[in-house]
């Protein structure tokens, strides 16, 4: 059975959890955010689609699937950095 | 079955779909087969092919039951999730939303895609560290004790049932729809399917069944959607074209004075959009059987990339669905409109007032010309025509018929797992017999799903109108009980019992007594009105303005401020729990804390 250095476990945690409050602020933004000044964004037209509309109803949602991903590998990182994996 | 892989299975499943449109196709245009025939041998072809999965992959270990032995590769226990996640108002649903609804329909794509991101980042891994079966087994091994557990499992069947109901009216309603049958029958059909899904696999059976299931709708919603899409504006790529298509949209509002479908806030108000964003994704942590999912993933590295495969189906099909509601959009602005009446496609007249009855079209000023005043569309008519709209054969229209059934049953396979796993793993195994063999926990379950799927059935026969508004306000509920208790039990170690329960019962309370006051209270006459139409206007009462089904806006801040006082106000969790939340945090199976490595 391997151990967790003693050291490790604060920093790791820290670590952690610095990562993951980061991004559910990025989440917070990007999506309350959004919605608030779409009506601005709206004014900007892009081939047709007001960038706005364009977000709320594609472009945030894609923002989604790569910020669970890029926390994955992220995740994997820190817990190789750390020696935590399982 | 070893012979079986995944990968192997999925594209064979795509291939077969693809070549029996194609076959369909030409039988249909050698005047072999009808419509009639084509809608049963999707309808029943698809049904056949989940119930063989159930059968196929059958097991007999507990483990192997309830969370398939723990195998499931992340790419398809993602794809199981997205099917078992959208039920048929996403699938048939969604489209019509959007397109009614315009920006603020983002509401919904936001609200019920937002919420894995939070999923990720602060549940799964942990929770499938626990390895524990349920959302009450966590209440019970991180709180402490039966009263815990005994709040989850109500809470979870509670909602669970609420969720079912209206899942057996969607098969009912897509069963009449392109079988012609009755409502009745069709409700009856898609319960003895769903019996025969479960009845023969459990979560391993119904692991196999989802992946198909996703692999059917989304076949069938994309295929449509490319043909649209492709008529519209000479590229197949809807994500693409959709931009053109918008633009087209705009001009046409602009020149007849039409409130832009881009505009938003126009259609719900700021306050109500951004609160149904908010309580529908904090709800999709607290649905049981959205958390179930991730237990079934061999490590907790892939519970991690699992909800990112899960969300990426999802939002696929999300994506898509605001696209296609453009398109129509566009089509009808362009073709429909301005047309004469008796010069209207062949689509329209039969989904029209002497046909399916799903289009409302009049000639209110009897000038012969459809103006856009005079056309009133049904939501699920979106979704359903496009390929009559695009010009596809009817294969492709039957297709959409099985799409919607795969949508509604995965749906019903995941909840029901919840709800049998929850009575006879939660109240049965853990609570009234402890020492119950694995064979006995099974066929309880077993019982359980059968009664269950029966009352829900029953119920749905009559078309409680009343059952649809549940499932929103079930987003709530799960949002102010099940999410304050997980994320900061999770996250915080000084919550404890009693402030997490008493967060649990201040949050029900106050979400479910928000959306009786704003459902049924009449302000001007001072009394509940139990039937009939919610108050509107005046009569209706409203705090802020927010609508009976962002009920959540209150419930969760409730629950947050009185699990973070009372815990503070009681003793501290006791050593060996402040120890468990560690422990969670860390992915190595069994830490031991060590001087050096």
């Amino acid at each position: 059975m391997k151990t967790v250095r003693k050291e490790n476990v604060e920093a790791y945690m820290k670590a952690n959890r610095s990562l993951v409050f980061g991004l559910v602020g990025f989440w917070v933004l990007i999506t309350w955010g959004t919605a608030l000044v779409s009506n601005v964004l709206n004014k900007i037209v892009i081939a047709g689609a007001p960038l706005g509309m364009f977000l709320m109803q594609q472009t945030v949602m894609v923002l989604y699937v790569a910020m669970i991903f890029y926390y994955a590998a992220k995740a994997d990182q820190l817990e190789k950095q750390y020696d935590v994996a399982e | 079955m070893k012979e079986f892989s995944y990968p192997r299975f999925t594209i064979s499943l795509i291939v077969g779909l693809l070549v029996t449109v194609v076959l369909l196709t030409f039988l249909e245009g050698a005047g072999l087969v009808g419509y009639r025939s084509i809608g049963l041998i999707f309808f029943f072809g698809t049904i056949l092919l989940y119930a063989a999965l159930g059968y196929m992959t059958s097991t007999r270990k507990v483990a192997d039951y309830f969370v398939a032995g723990r195998t499931v590769p992340s790419l398809y226990n993602g794809m199981a999730g997205a099917s078992n996640w959208m039920s048929a108002a996403s699938v048939i649903g969604m489209s019509g939303t959007i397109y009614l609804l315009g920006f603020d329909g983002a509401a919904y794509l936001l609200g019920w895609t937002g919420g894995y991101v939070l999923l990720a980042l602060l549940v799964a891994p942990y929770i499938r560290k626990l390895k524990a079966y349920t959302v009450p087994d966590f209440l019970d091994a991180r709180y402490g004790g039966r009263y815990a557990r005994t709040v989850g499992v109500i809470c979870a069947l509670a909602m669970n049932f609420v969720y079912l109901i209206p899942q057996f009216m969607g098969v009912g309603m897509i069963a009449g729809r392109f079988l012609g049958l009755s409502y009745q029958a069709g409700v009856f059909i898609a319960l003895v399917s769903v019996l025969f899904c479960v009845y023969f696999g459990g979560m391993r059976g119904v692991t196999w069944t989802q992946v198909a299931q996703y692999v059917v709708l989304i076949i069938a919603f994309l295929i449509p959607l490319f043909g649209i899409s492709f008529m519209r504006t000479g590229n197949p790529i809807p994500w693409l074209a959709w931009a053109e298509s918008m633009g087209r949209v705009a001009a046409f509002e602009q020149a007849n004075n039409i409130t832009p479908i881009v505009q938003p806030f126009a259609r719900m108000s700021m306050a109500n959009t951004l609160g149904l964003i908010f309580c529908l994704m904090v709800g999709t942590i607290g649905l049981p059987h959205v958390l179930t999912r991730f237990y079934t993933v061999p490590s907790i590295r892939e519970s991690r990339t699992s909800v990112g495969w899960c969300l990426l189906f999802i939002v696929l099909l999300y994506i898509s669905a605001s696209a296609k509601a453009i398109f129509v959009r566009d089509t009808i602005y362009t073709d429909i409109v301005g047309a004469r009446y008796d010069q209207l496609p062949k689509w329209m007249r039969d989904w029209g007032p002497e046909g399916m009855k799903l289009v409302n079209y009049e000639d209110k000023n009897a000038d012969g010309i459809l103006q856009f005043g005079e056309l009133r569309m049904h939501a699920d008519m979106i979704v359903i025509s496009t390929p009559e709209i695009a010009g596809m054969p009817y294969a492709v229209s039957g297709m959409i018929g099985a799409g919607g059934m795969a949508a509604a049953i995965s749906t019903c396979l995941g909840l029901l797992m919840v709800l049998a796993t929850a009575v006879s793993h939660d109240i049965y195994k853990k609570m009234l017999r402890p020492g119950a063999t694995e064979a006995q926990v099974i066929f309880w379950s077993k019982i359980i799903i059968v009664v269950v799927s029966a009352i829900s059935a029953l119920a749905a026969l009559s078309r409680p109108a009343i059952i649809v508004e549940m499932v929103a306000w079930a987003f709530s509920i799960a949002a102010a009980t099940f999410f304050p208790a997980v994320v900061l039990g999770l996250w915080w170690r000084r919550t404890n019992a009693q402030g997490a329960l008493s967060g649990m019962v201040v949050g029900l309370v106050v979400t479910l007594g928000y959306i009786l006051m704003a459902r049924f209270f009449n302000v001007t006459t001072g009394a509940f009105q139990w039937s009939g139409p919610a108050p509107a206007g005046a009569d209706a009462f409203r705090i802020w303005g927010f609508i009976p089904i962002t009920a959540g806006v209150f419930g969760v801040p409730a629950n947050l401020i009185v699990t973070y006082v009372v815990s503070l106000l009681t003793p501290a969790p006791k050593q060996e729990i402040q120890d468990l939340i560690t422990e969670l945090h860390f992915p190595r199976a069994t830490m031991t804390l060590g001087e050096g490595a």
